[in-house]
């Protein structure tokens, strides 16, 4: 064990990001999870399905951050390393292994391709457990996510730990 | 699509969503670390994940809880989840049978909305759960 104290990164804002959601990378997502709704791969066939233009798959969200995050875009900061590199970073300095202990996604409207999504995101807790030899410490960030009309379409919950 | 769209009232505590059944293979993480931009070399590189103490290369959380939303969505359609969460049980492997089930816990309405809650599970061949997940849909409701 090491004497860092993870706690006084809760309510920690993460760095901002400026998303815009693109056709390839959503279609090329839903086939990667066996998802052959006609919604994804054609402008018509999303139309039929009531969106604007092809929707994202329930879980791009989590991937999303590394496609269409275009450089002229980013917020200032965006750059900055953040308080997750920063936690996991020395905790893993003495050690062990990072896993992704659950994920949640809160869908509020539609996201669909042409969409530019502004994050704002914050550390909202981090607690430590004790398991015979190993200590695990859980990080859980949420990221909320406004479309460009303003309007907050979506929010993920992640919760990552550190285990030594 | 139209024609496709399930309803509030159809719905019933108990109902199941078919299952679906997928062995998993090297190239389906390949895949999923493309389209989704997780290079983690523990999903892809075998010489780098036995290095690490690992029998092979294993599988992505978010690749399976990718497998439980398209059984999700395929169930209640697009657009109409309002909430998807999994937690990561077990760790998948290639040549893994996943399994996903999906079953309607409840059904309710609040805030003038038809809401339908289901837990959700990705299963290997042993029947051991390896993603455990929950979700809510919105769902329409008949005209009477």
């Amino acid at each position: 064990m090491s004497d860092f104290d993870a706690s006084k990164f809760i309510g920690t804002e993460l760095p901002g990001a400026v998303v815009t959601i693109e056709r390839g990378p959503l279609a090329v997502f839903a086939e990667a999870v066996k998802d052959s709704n006609p919604a994804y791969q054609s402008a018509e066939a999303a139309k039929e399905a009531g969106f604007a233009a092809p929707p994202i798959p329930p879980t791009f969200p989590f991937a999303m951050g590394n496609f269409g995050r275009f450089r002229e875009q980013q917020p200032d900061g965006w750059d900055a390393l953040g308080p997750m590199a920063e936690i996991f970073g020395a905790l893993m300095s003495t050690g062990g292994l990072i896993l992704h202990g659950e994920q949640e996604f809160l869908y509020f409207g539609p996201v669909v391709a042409g969409d530019v999504l502004t994050m704002t995101g914050r550390i909202s807790d981090i607690y430590t457990k004790v398991s015979g030899e190993k200590t695990m410490t859980f990080v859980v960030s949420e990221q909320d996510y406004t479309n460009q009309r303003g309007e907050l379409v979506l929010r993920q919950v992640s919760t990552i730990l550190h285990r030594v | 699509m139209a024609d496709s769209t399930v309803y509030f009232d159809d719905v019933s505590v108990g109902d199941a969503a078919p299952s679906k059944s997928y062995t998993l293979t090297r190239t389906d993480l390949v895949k999923y670390a493309g389209a989704s931009g997780d290079f983690n070399p523990m999903h892809h590189d075998d010489v780098q994940a036995t290095a690490a103490g690992l029998p092979s290369v294993f599988g992505h959380g978010m690749y399976s809880a990718g497998l439980v939303a398209t059984a999700l969505t395929d169930y209640v359609g697009l657009g109409s989840l309002t909430r998807y969460k999994v937690r990561f049980a077990k760790q998948t492997w290639p040549g893994d049978v996943l399994t996903t089930a999906v079953t309607v816990t409840g059904t309710r309405e609040e805030d003038g909305k038809h809401l339908v809650d289901l837990d959700c599970q990705l299963t290997n061949q042993d029947g051991v759960a390896v993603v455990v997940g929950e979700a809510t849909a919105a769902l329409p409701v008949r005209a009477s």
